[in-house]
Parts: C-alpha cells; structure tokens; sequence
C-alpha cells in the first residue's frame, strides 16, 4: 500500500501539469483533440487524487490535516472538484487554465514534503474535526475559485471599457456568465465556511474553550463577513456585479494575507501535528 | 482487313465498366469582377430551364448548376471531359446578358479530383468573398434540388455532394473557418453575447430603421432577445420592420423610459444630434439596479454622447470597435485555411478511393464467384473418390486453396482501382487472365 500511495505522490502533480497543459492549448488554440478530451482527462486525474486522499487518511487513520502539506493535497483536490462543477454548470471549460496551476501547484509541495504518520494527536481522529476542516478546505477553494473568475471578471471589464478585443474578450466566458461564476463560488464558499466555523465552534467548545479569542477563528469570521456582505449585497440589495465582484477579490485578499502572517507571526491553537 | 490491337481486342471481348469523369467549368469572384458575374447569375427557375440545355449541348451525363452573386459554376459528369468543358464555356458565354461581356479569361476549369476540391472548398467558405462564411452550404443544397428536379443529376453527383457536406461539416467542426463576425451588423449582436451571453433574457432597442439598423436587428433577432423594439422618427417605418421582425415598435420620443428596461442599444440613424445623453443613460441606470448596459453607436455623426461611456456599468463601443472585431476574425480565419485545405485534401481522396472501391466490387465479386463456381464444380466431381472421413478435410482444404489464390489478385485489383487513372488496363488484363465478363469457360 505504501508503494502505492508513493506512486500515487509522484504521479498527481505529473498528470495535473498535464491536465494544465491541455486547459491552455485550448484556449489559446480552441484545438479539438484539447477541447474532447481536457475534461475527461482532469475527471481522472481528479479521482486518483480522490483516491490518494482516501487511501492516506484509511492508512494513517486520521483527517488529513496534520500538517500543511496533508491541507495542500485537500484543497488541490477540493479545488479541482469545485472547478468541474462549475465548468459542468456553466457549459465552459475556458478557466480550467487558470485554475489549473494552483491545484497543480499546491500538490506539487505537498507530494514533495508530505510526511504521514500514525502518530498523531488523538483529535485529528474526531469525527467532528473532520467535518470542521473538510468543510473548511471546500470554502477556500470555493474562495479561490471565486477569486480567480473575479478576477478574470476584473480583467474583461476592463478590456471592454478600454476597447481592447483580444484574447481576453475572444476567450473567456461572457461578462455576465463570469459574474455569476464569480458570485457562484463565493456562495459555495461562504456556504461550507459557515459550516466549518459551526462544527469548528461546537468541537472546540469541548476541548479549547476560549477558542472565540484565537486569531485564526477572528480572522476567519472576518472573511466570513466580508463575504456575506457581498453575497447579501448581490442578492438583496441588487448592487452591481463589478461592485460586489470588488467586495469578494477583498475578501480573498485579506483570507490569504491574515493566514500567511497568522502562520508567521501569531501562535494559535489551529496547529496540530505538523 | 487488319486484325485489331490486343488492347482493341480486350475492349471488344470484355468492355470495362466505363468510369465518371467529374468536370467543373465556372466563374467566380476570383476569377471574374462582380459586374460580370452578375451578367452570368441565373434565378432558380433559370437554372432549372438551363440545366438540361447544357447537359445536352456539353453531352454530360450528370449536371449541377450553382449559381449566386459570387460564383456560377457547373459542376457535371462525362465520358469526354475536355470536350465537355469547351462546350459548357461556350455555354457560358453565349447565355451571358449585360453590358460587360463574359470572356474566357474569367472561366476556369477543373477536373477530377481537382474539381471535387474546389466544391468542397466552396462548401466551406474557404473559396468564398466573406471568408468561412455559412450560407454557401444552403446554396449548394438548393443547387442539388434543382437539379433533382431537372432530372439532372444522377448517383455520383449525389454521393459527391455527400461527401461534400461531410467535409464541410468536418472543418466548419475541427477549424475556426467559421467562428468569429465577418460583417459589421453581426458584429453588433456578437458584442452584445460577449458581454451577456445569451440573449434570452435581454432586452434590445434598435434606433433607427435604415439599411443597417434593419439589419443589426435581423441578427439580434435570430439570438432570440426576450424583447426586441425599434424606434425610428418616423413611426410607420418603425412599425413595418416591427412587423417584419416579429418586434415592438415605439417612438422615438419614448427611448428615454426605454432605456430603463432595454440592455442593449444600438443606435443607427443619422440624426445631427445625440439621441442618446449621459443625463438620460445617468437617469436609466439609477432604475436598473445591477443590470449592466451596452450602447452600440453606429451612426454618423454619434447618436450617443461619448461621455456616457463613462458611466459605471455601462459599455459604450461604436462603428470603429465593431470594425475591429470583424478584421481580427477575419484574420484568425485566414489562419485556418491550411486546416481546412489538409481536411479538403484528405476527404477528396476518400471519395476517389471509395469510388474506385465501387468500381472494383463487381470485377472482385465476379472474381471470386469464378474461384468459387471452379471450386465447388472439381468438389463435386471428386469427393466420390475420398473415404467417407477425409472429405471433410478435403473440401476445407479446397476452400482454403481458393481463399488464398484469390488473396493476390484482389488486391492488385484493389490496388490498381486506387491509382490516379483508375487501373484501367490492369483491370481490363485480370477480366481477360480469368475470362470473366464474356461468359466463356475456363480452360483447364
């Protein structure tokens, strides 16, 4: 089994650089041998990877979240779910090339510093934790997601007001279509993230009783805010797309900026086995 | 008297079935100006009155006639090509009407395989003045039924024709010979899809009902918009093309308040003054929530004020965009040629391998039914001979004998059919080698 899940580690960053490869030659060339077989081929390599995740956590017998590199397999995995069923939804297979890299990246540093092992803090094995964090890994790729088709949104808006039609206007999917990716995503994201801080709160009102003055979780109810407002703005208050597009690329940005310096600078009781 | 040939003998002995000779004798824009062409351009009830003219005076055996305001080309099937083409640009010439006269010079003329390519380039739109451009395929359809019933047209030309269609819809499908606008009205709508995508739940307002106003609205109505409106100044126009376009007619005066429903604007009419001001584009938008607007300014001078543009959410382009965005798909379409021509190249030879293949069925069905007709005559006469237990064997030995006899010479046959002359001399040596086709018996 071990030998397996080793292949398994050197083969998903291979086939996602494949699969990355194959999203970009049809979109720079709309060739059809790309376009028939990118979806089925990231389908595959998205079930392998499906499969290494299940394989790792029935062999170490723990949710993968020991250490940031077990996160890093998650979320590629989340991501490229995410991304197919969205591209399965909207009928539009243009933004696999700018997802792509970032699942194949993000498995590319997990299959080179993963380190699993059966000895592991005893929580990482509750059911609720799992919940927690599953929950958790889906929203920041739903975010990121989001944040990707915003920014494309961003980038044909911009194009259009500048009266420039290249392959930003010929390519992606319409204005309006990318808007609703964008805001699509977004609610996929607030929807589990919502989830994660609930199973997060109930499980750690047992074991971390404080745990409403930890940095991460204040943080996290921060991008949870933001977001909400842009959906809530969206969806209630019929604000522009650009707009609520803005409200969500500023979410993402303070997602990633408080967690890079959280991980840096500030203890928090978010750190288990790794 | 002298005694004949070997070759004249074989013809008399065994006549081979006789092949279809494809000519192709026509003008186009790339070979004629427009003013001639014109000149040359028959209606449909014309080109059914001509058809069996021209087949008679040019001794075809099959004819096709396609005819539109930028290429008449005749397209038939002969036992004498060459002397078929001189008789169809006689034809040509004699039945041009008009000032500027048809000369030969402007006709070109092609055959075989080259024929074939040229109408499966035509089919699609790689020969065509608006490059990739879809309508040529109905055309050619419409030119198959006149001929049909000009009793015309006969089994080759059909399957030509298929073959035809399959290639067209092979490189309309693998390249992007048609993708993109290539004129300045279906510009307008294309515009529109990229900013909303479908239309079905849009709103659209033409204003204006000129030549192209008319026009950007026929092609906003085949995306099939929730609403579409037209205004003009003057009101029965607008309502006559309403009329026609299945659309709503109103005033021009009301364009204010229609703006607040409408996502889409395309202003072509050629008032002096802006149709379209930023306070009324200002006054819209405050009412349309998160909805985006698309002005598209065809007009000269301007119908909509430029410093509209400037508006959040709104998207303002005019004739000079759409220009733009015609010449980059014009250009990316040039890029597929090649594609299509290695899909053209590669379809024609698999028509005239295919044909061949018909042509040397009967000749190998004969063949082997001469084998097999030997085979089973000798079975009979000597199976008496064998024990009752080795007669099995022997007949599958026999069968055996005669599959891998006739395995050569089918697919020499095979083989020669394939060739650019069609193998008739070898074909003609296997009938006379195996004396089929005469009914003569085989000496033994």
């Amino acid at each position: 089994m071990d030998s397996l899940l080793a292949f398994l580690n050197h083969l998903l960053p291979v086939l996602l650089a494949m699969a990355w490869v194959n999203y970009s030659v049809y979109f720079v060339r709309r060739d059809p041998f790309a376009q028939r077989t990118a979806t089925p081929f990231l389908l595959f390599t998205t079930t392998l990877q499906a499969v290494y995740v299940g394989l790792l956590g029935a062999v170490y017998r723990h949710h993968l979240m020991a250490s940031i590199f077990e996160v890093f397999s998650v979320i590629a995995l989340a991501l490229n779910a995410v991304y197919l069923i969205v591209e399965t939804r909207h009928r539009n297979k243009s933004m696999g090339v700018f997802i792509l890299p970032f699942s194949a990246l993000l498995q590319l540093v997990s299959s080179a510093w993963i380190s699993p092992s059966r000895e592991i803090d005893p929580i990482l094995r509750d059911p609720l934790f799992g919940f927690h964090t599953g929950s958790a890994a889906i929203a920041y790729s739903a975010f990121l997601v989001s944040a990707v088709y915003g920014a494309m949104y961003r980038a044909f808006y911009r194009a259009l007001r500048a009266r420039r039609f290249g392959l930003v206007f010929e390519r992606l999917p319409s204005l309006e279509v990318l808007a609703r990716m964008t805001l699509g995503a977004a609610s996929v994201g607030f929807a589990f993230l919502s989830l994660a801080i609930l199973f997060g709160a109930v499980w750690a009102a047992r074991v971390v009783p404080s745990f409403w003055k930890d940095p991460k979780f204040l943080l996290t109810a921060l991008v949870w805010i933001i977001y909400g407002a842009a959906i809530v703005s969206q969806r209630l208050l019929k604000q522009a797309s650009n707009r609520t597009i803005a409200i969500t690329l500023a979410g993402f940005l303070v997602m990633v900026v408080s967690f890079v310096s959280l991980h840096l600078f500030f203890p928090t009781f978010h750190e288990f086995g790794g | 008297m002298d005694a004949p040939r070997p070759e004249e003998k074989i013809r008399n002995v065994h006549p081979p079935r006789r092949r279809a000779h494809l000519v192709l004798v026509g003008a186009s824009h790339k070979s004629a100006p427009l003013s001639i062409l014109e000149s040359i351009a028959l209606p449909p009830d014309r080109v059914r009155e001509a058809l069996p003219e021209l087949r008679a005076q040019a001794r075809l055996e099959e004819a096709l006639l396609l005819s539109t305001c930028n290429r008449t080309e005749i397209y038939g099937t002969s036992a004498d090509p060459t002397a078929s083409a001189a008789e169809l640009e006689r034809w040509m010439i004699e039945s041009a009407r008009g000032g500027e006269r048809l000369r030969p010079e402007h006709i070109f003329r092609r055959f075989e395989r080259d024929a074939a390519g040229h109408l499966f380039r035509v089919g699609c739109g790689a020969d065509s003045m608006m490059l990739g451009e879809t309508q040529i395929a109905g055309q050619i359809q419409e030119s198959l039924k006149l001929a049909q019933s000009a009793g015309t047209i006969g089994s080759y030309l059909v399957r030509l024709l298929a073959a035809a269609f399959r290639a067209c819809k092979r490189a309309r499908s693998r390249t992007g010979i048609s993708t993109g606008v290539v004129s300045v009205a279906s510009a307008t709508a294309y515009l529109a899809q990229r900013v909303f995508g479908d239309l079905d739940r849009k709103e659209v307002l033409i204003l204006g009902t000129g030549e192209t106003g008319a026009l950007a609205a026929r092609h906003f109505r085949k995306r099939r918009p929730r609403v579409l409106r037209v205004a003009n100044r003057t009101p029965e126009k607008a309502e006559a093309l309403a009329a026609d376009l299945g659309a709503e007619a109103i005033l021009l005066e009301e364009r204010a308040r229609a703006l607040i429903e409408t996502d889409i604007v395309v202003a072509a009419t050629r008032s002096p003054e802006p149709l379209v001001t930023r306070e009324m584009v200002a006054e819209a938008m405050r009412h349309r929530a998160s909805r985006a607007l698309l002005l598209i300014d065809v007009s000269l001078p301007h119908n909509i004020e430029r410093s509209a543009g400037d508006l959040e959410n709104v998207f303002l382009h005019d004739m000079n965009d759409l220009r733009t965005i015609v010449d980059q798909s014009l250009s990316r379409r040039m890029k597929e040629l090649p594609g299509v021509h290695q899909i053209v190249n590669k379809e024609v030879e698999g028509f005239f391998l295919k044909e061949s293949a018909i042509e040397a069925g009967p000749l190998i069905a004969e063949l082997r039914a001469r084998f097999v007709e030997v085979r089973d005559r000798e079975l009979e006469r000597s199976l008496g001979r064998f024990r009752e237990e080795d007669r099995e064997a022997a007949r599958r030995l026999a069968e055996d004998l005669t599959e891998k006899l006739l395995r050569g010479p089918i697919r020499e046959i095979r083989e020669a059919s394939q060739r650019a002359d069609g193998g008739a001399e070898p074909l003609l040596w296997v009938r006379r080698l195996f004396g089929l086709g005469s009914g003569s018996e085989e000496k033994e």
